[in-house]
This record gives structure tokens, sequence and C-alpha cells, in this order.
């Protein structure tokens, strides 16, 4: 388990320093000169001031050797400085935390409506495989996989702000706001976690335990949801923990259609302003979080399932 | 029994339609957020300035004529040297008076900036001090004409002293405008409430609040559903949506910007007069304006738009295939010899469109066009360094201030900072160098009229279209007109039903 940890660790150490040195490099890959790219982006013209761009270059530091300039950011990021946007001018670690939170909050609201609505529905779909209930879930899985989000989300605003004036169309202001955003990012999960919780509850009914629950007097229902759910909703963990990390960089499609402060839209105009202590900041933050959350994961996995705890899985 | 009840509920009525005139705001769309933390230099200054926060000395109407702002008079005492008379009884809304000393330094602020300001860079701009309370002396660099039009630029706003921490900038009530920003967060929205103590006198509304929507879909569901009271800039698309649109107006306001296919002066077979005026014939700009844009702009003939006081008279655009083709042989092409690339860039995601339409165009008179559409970055180093042959270009020409001088001179001038068709004339030179030093804006126009004539005639960039933009705007809304350059949008006046 030590072990396992160690090398978890040393993972991601390796990986953070791949991450930070790729978003480092994007400005210079996409070509052009990004100091020219940052000014244009604060005055939205393409005619910018060579004066202005020499003077820029000196201010941000971007006319030193790129060692030189990594070197100095990654000592600073080891002391838990991220820096400043070259943008904003704000400290990058707060401009980050803040969108963190919003994407949490709309990741977290999301895959919660699709566990709520995935659990209860894969396990009736799996008790009575090939019945109504399981043939309407499949059909639902389909739809729900094959439909994008920028189709989704300005259908939604036109039918629950627009028409029926429920919801708000956009913002982050209030709880309101977050219903539509998340219930359109929730789809696609859901639809996953239906055929994961289905699969698994499939496999679990035909496991002997069951049979012997069922032979003892139990009810269907009552075997289910004694023994049955509680290993059947193992694998959503996993899925769920995935789906997660996936969500923490924010989904910048849901984000700019509804207007979202979160860490797609921030990352995304990072990229178009070549704002590169954001982008390195943005995505170390990501990738050590999605590990961390992995690794959660795998440890309530550990504490949900006895088999793997004591080291006998098959 | 029953008229007394309808008494009653008309004087109920009345009661709150009077009410609710205190209380009315206004909640407007924008795609743009505040980006750099206020740095005077960027588009938060234009931002600052929108939501009837920030003020200059000098105003400029919808008419693109100067008034009066926080200077009430302005003269050039010397060749370099301009003094503006600062108006009496203005406080900041931290209740400080606008002073010489405080307006000069603001203008210092900028002058200093990490990022300098077009319109007032330290290029341009010698000093500026306060002579006594009342008057700012403003040296330039060299003798300049245009140095009122620029103190009209948001860039050049004057806060109040309290505002400028260090080189950072915090405008929460400290400006002098009709209303004072309350709230600011950054990527969702701004408050404001009204300034009861403008010198412009009392606003018609009690505040509002500005949101940062950077979808224009969603923009225009906001004005739909209510949200929103206006939103800013609609694109081509949105426009046929929302022309039927119960309770909303479209408004729409001709831009100074022009959709251009730059062409490369310096290289063969482009620096032949022949060859540009073949292209230039073959282009159907009107075509281009009906479909890619679906008719919400005009064809263009010159980058100025037909009702600008320096538009050129008497030229239109052409369009003749078999003129287009007779010039190619002149100069001695044959069809189907030559071939060229277009450069388009994806930020401007109709240019796409414009360049296939333009590839076609020049394949019917022989000429083959490969069409290659990158960031606009990816592009831009291949234009400054001339190793391209034609790209497309969306430019405006009033860019900062309410005169074309800028634009000529950075486009079309020898050594200019934009001159990406490497164009070269000591004519054109000597006609801006002259325009530089004409204080008469009249005479200034005739001038620029000239120089757009000869782009044309010479056809040294293909002017494809004027571009047009939109704002959707609730019904409800009273004395909202689109400022030509969006250096306003809250003002005194505007008010809701």
């Amino acid at each position: 388990m030590w072990t396992r940890l160690l090398q978890r660790l040393l993972i991601l150490g390796l990986m953070l320093l791949g991450v930070s040195l790729l978003a480092f490099l994007v400005p210079y890959v996409s070509g052009g000169d990004p100091v020219r790219t940052i000014l244009m982006s604060r005055v939205r013209d393409l005619d910018v001031d060579p004066a202005a761009v020499e003077a820029m270059r000196i201010h941000l530091g971007l006319d030193r050797p790129l060692a030189v300039q990594y070197g100095a950011w990654l000592w600073q990021a080891l002391q838990g400085d991220l820096g400043y946007s070259f943008a904003s001018g704000r400290p990058v670690a707060s401009e980050i935390g803040h969108a963190l939170g919003v994407s949490i909050t709309l990741a977290l609201t999301a895959l919660g409506i699709a566990a709520a609505v995935a659990i209860p529905l894969g396990t009736l779909a799996a008790t009575r495989p090939g019945g109504t209930v399981d043939s309407a879930t499949t059909l639902m899985v389909q739809t729900f996989v094959a439909t994008p989000e920028y189709w989704l989300a300005p259908m939604g605003i036109l039918v629950f702000a627009l028409h029926l004036g429920w919801l708000p169309s956009a913002g982050w202001t209030s709880w309101t706001a977050l219903v539509l955003p998340a219930t359109v990012l929730s789809l696609r999960p859901m639809a996953y976690f239906t055929q994961v919780t289905r699969a698994a509850m499939m496999d679990v009914l035909q496991a002997p335990y069951i049979t012997a629950a069922r032979s003892r007097g139990l009810s269907m229902r009552q075997t289910v949801m004694r023994h049955g759910l509680r290993n059947g909703s193992l694998p959503v963990v996993t899925f769920f923990a995935l789906w997660l990390a996936g969500l923490l960089g924010g989904s910048v499609v849901i984000e700019v259609i509804f207007a979202i402060p979160g860490m797609g839209r921030l990352l995304y105009e990072a990229v178009i302003n070549r704002d590169v202590p954001m982008l390195q900041g943005g995505f170390v933050s990501i990738v050590a979080l999605s590990i961390l959350i992995n690794t959660i994961a795998d440890m309530l996995y550990v504490a949900l399932n006895p088999a793997v705890r004591s080291g006998h899985a098959h | 029994m029953k008229r007394y009840t309808m008494a009653a509920v008309c004087v109920t009525a009345l009661a709150t339609s009077a009410m609710a005139q205190e209380g009315k705001t206004l909640t407007y769309a924008d795609f743009q957020t505040v980006q750099t933390n206020w740095q005077m230099a960027s588009d938060d200054s234009y931002l600052g300035s929108r939501a009837g926060c920030f003020e200059t000395l000098v105003r400029l109407n919808w008419q693109l004529q100067l008034e009066p702002g926080l200077a009430t008079s302005w003269k050039q005492v010397e060749p370099t040297v301009w003094e503006f008379t600062l108006r009496d009884g203005v406080k900041f809304q931290d209740g400080a008076p606008l002073t010489a000393e405080a307006a000069a330094g603001a203008l210092n602020h900028l002058l200093a900036a990490e990022m300098p300001a077009r319109p007032f860079s330290p290029k341009l701009i010698k000093s500026v001090e306060a002579v006594g309370e009342k008057v700012v002396r403003i040296t330039t660099q060299t003798p300049s004409v245009l140095l009122p039009a620029q103190l009209a630029a948001p860039n050049t706003t004057i806060l109040s002293p309290a505002a400028y921490q260090g080189a950072t900038i915090d405008p929460v009530g400290r400006c002098t405008g009709p209303f004072e920003i309350v709230e600011v967060k950054p990527k969702e929205y701004l408050k404001f409430k009204r300034n009861d103590n403008y010198w412009g006198g009392k606003p018609a509304l009690e505040g509002g609040m500005v949101v940062f929507i950077p979808d224009a879909n969603t923009r225009m569901t906001q004005v739909r559903s209510g949200e929103a009271d206006i939103a800013r800039l609609i694109p081509a698309h949105g426009v046929k949506q929302l022309e039927g649109a119960e309770g909303i107006d479209l408004i729409q306001l001709k831009t100074p910007r022009v959709t251009e296919l730059l062409l490369n002066n310096k290289k063969e077979p482009l620096n032949d007069v022949r060859v540009r005026q073949a292209i230039q014939a073959a282009i159907d700009g009107a075509g281009i304006a009906a479909s890619v844009y679906e008719g919400t702009v005009t064809a263009a003939a010159s980058a100025f738009k037909p009702d600008d006081p320096w538009a050129p008279k008497g030229i239109k655009p052409i369009y003749d295939p078999a003129r287009a083709k007779a010039l190619l042989e002149e100069a001695g092409i044959r069809p189907g010899q030559l071939q060229l690339e277009l450069l388009a860039y994806t930020a401007r995601t109709e240019l796409k469109d414009v360049g296939a339409i333009i590839q076609a165009q020049l394949g019917e008179i022989g000429i083959k066009v490969n069409l290659r559409v990158a960031e606009y970055t990816a592009i831009e180093p291949q234009m400054i360094s001339g190793d391209y042959d034609m790209a497309l270009m969306s430019r405006g020409y009033l860019t900062d201030i309410a005169d074309p001088f800028g634009f000529l001179t950075a486009d079309y001038s020898c050594g200019g900072s934009y001159n990406m068709s490497h164009y070269c004339s000591e004519d054109v030179d000597a006609l801006i160098e002259k325009a530089s030093s004409l204080i008469d804006p009249q005479a200034r126009y005739e001038i620029y009229a000239q120089l757009a004539k000869k782009f044309f005639d010479e056809a040294v960039t293909i002017y494809l279209v004027n571009e047009t933009s939109f704002d959707a705007r609730s019904e409800r809304v009273k004395n909202y007109d689109m400022h030509p350059l969006v250096y306003y949008l809250m003002t005194k006046d505007l008010s809701v039903e």
C-alpha cells in the first residue's frame, strides 16, 4: 500500500514537470511573437507599437533565454509561488483557486445528478434484462452519449430560459444559474454510469451469495438493497473519479455558452492571450488534483471492497 | 361602484409608475471582460467609459466632433504645446476636486505605465504639467494637431488621485462620470449606481450592471428573455433571427472598419499595377456582401465608408471579369500561368468563406489561388517580412481617435508600423506629412480622400466590404444609439420605460 503511494507521488512529480514544460512551450509552438499576441489581446487590434512590444518583453522577462525563464518559474513554483498573470497582473494562484472552485462546484453537481439517476436506473435495468425499463434505458444511454453539448446547451437555454422563463440563461450569481449547465453537463456521464451500473449489477446478481440470499427467503428487492447495491456501485466510484478529474479542467463549451467563470474559460483565454504563467499554473494544478482524486478513489475502492483490501482479489 | 374601482386602479397604476421611475436600472450584455485589471492602455478603459464611469478631458460626440468634457476649452499655444482649461466645480466620486494637478497626475501615470497607450505614449508626448489650478499643459514630441482627439480616447481617462495605487488602478468610487462603479467581478459582471453629483446634471437611471457574456447567442437570448436590456455585437446570423422578435429593436452602425484583401505590392507580379487592377476587377464585393454576410454589410470601393467626411467621391466598386482578363493579358500573364497564395486567419470566422469565393472568382480569370487558413499569429510574421502574396484582413481605420491619420500612416507610409502591403510612395508620404500639420479638419479630410482615391486607382489594396455592427435593444430602452467608436453607452440621458 505504501509503495503504491510512493510510486504515485513519484509519477506525480514527473508529470507535473512535463506538463509545466509543455504549457511553457505552447506560445512558441504556435508561431509568431508571443509578446505581440499578448499586446494584441489587450487592445483587440492588430497594429501594435513595436516600442511597446519591446518594453513589454523586458517587463515580462521574456527577453531572457527560455531555459532561464523556465528555471525561474520552477524555482518559484517549488516555493509555492505560481507568479502573476500576464493579462490581469493578478496572482495566478488566486485566479486559479477561484476558477477551480467554480468548476468543481459545477462538476460535482453534474456528476451528483448523473449518479443519482444512473445508479437506480442501472440497477432496475439489471434486475429485468430485456424488459421495458432495460430497453428504455438503452435508448436513453445511446441518445445522451450521442447528443453534443454545444447543441443541447442552446436548446436548454431556449426552452427553460427564454420560453418558460424558469431559469437564468447565463451567469454565476445564484444557485438557479447552476441548474441548466449542470444538467446539460450531467447527461453524458449519466449515460456511462447507467451502463456501468447495469453491467456490474448483472454480474453481481449471478454471484453465488445472491442465490444464497434469495434461498434464505429474501425478496429480490431486499437482496438487491442489502447485498447487490454496495457491490454493484463499486465501478461507479471509479468512473465518478475519472469524470471528476476530467471535468476539473472545466468544460470550455459549457462555460463559454453559460458565461461561467470556471477553469475551461480561464485556460482557453490563457491560450488565446499567451498567458504563460496562467497556462503553467493551471495545467499543473489540474494534473496534480486529478492524480490526487484518482488516488483517493483507489483508496475508497479498497475500503469498499474487502477482497481488494486483504489482497485476495482475483 | 365600478367606476370608482376603475379610478382606484388608475390611481394605483400612476402611483406605482411614478415610484418605479426612481428605481429604474439597466443591464447590458457585453462580450468584453475586465481583462487587464484596469490598465488604461488596454480595452478595459473602454469598458469603464461605456459603463458611464470614466471620463476624459475631451468628448467625441456621435457625429465624430470634439466637444468639451472635463476640459471646457483648449488651444495650441506653440506648435508643440497645448493648454487645456478644466471645467469648474467637478468633483470625483470620492469627493476630491478635479484640479490641474490631479489631471496631470492621471496622464503622467499613463505615460509611465509598463504598457504605453497608443494615442498617448511617451513616443508622442514629451511632458504633462499643471499650470496653476485649472490649466493642464501638454508638450508633444513633434508639432501635433491631433492631440485634442487623442485626449478623447478612453485611454486618457482622468480618475481621482486615490485611484492610482503604485502601478495598479482601482476605479471603484473614483470616477467623474454619471455612474459610479460599485462592484467588479472581472469575468462575470460590473455593477454601477447613479452619481447624484454629476457635473452634467442628474442621470435618469438609478444604476445598473454590465454582464460579461462571451457567447453571442447567449447575449441574444438575454435580451429576448428580458434578462438584459441591451446586447452588444450581434453576429450576421443573429440579425436574421432577431429581425422579427417582438419587443426588440436591432440598431445598426456602419463601423469604421473594412474587410480587405491585402496585396504584397513589392512582390512580383503584384508589383505590376495591371495585375492588381485585374484582381480588383475580378472580385465581386457585392456578391460577397450578399452571401457571406447575409446582406448586413455593403460592398466597398475604399476603406472609408461612404458617409465619412473624408470619403473619396466618385469611385465605386468595380466588378468586370472581362476587363480583368484583358488587364492580365496586357501584363503578359496567360490564363493558368499565375499561382498565388491567399492567407486568412481564424479569429474572424467569415474570412475563410470570403477566401473561398475569391479563390473561385480569381480562378475564373485564370489565376490559381491556394487558400491557407491559420491563426493570425502564425501568418503575421510572413506578412511582416513580405514573404506572402495576398491576405484577408478585417481592419479598423479609426483606432483610438476619430481621424484616420494613424491608419493611413501605419498602413500606407513607407516605414508604417502596419504596412503589410509593403507599399511605398514618396507622394503618399508627402501628403501624409502635409496632413499632420493642418489644424483645419476639413483640409485634412481632403487629403485623406485624395489618398483613398489613389489607393483605389492603383489597386494597392482591394477593399471588399465596409463592415456594419449590430446591437439588440429592448423597446423599453430610450435614448440609446451606438457610438461610432464605442466610447460611450451608459449616458446621463439613457433611460428605460
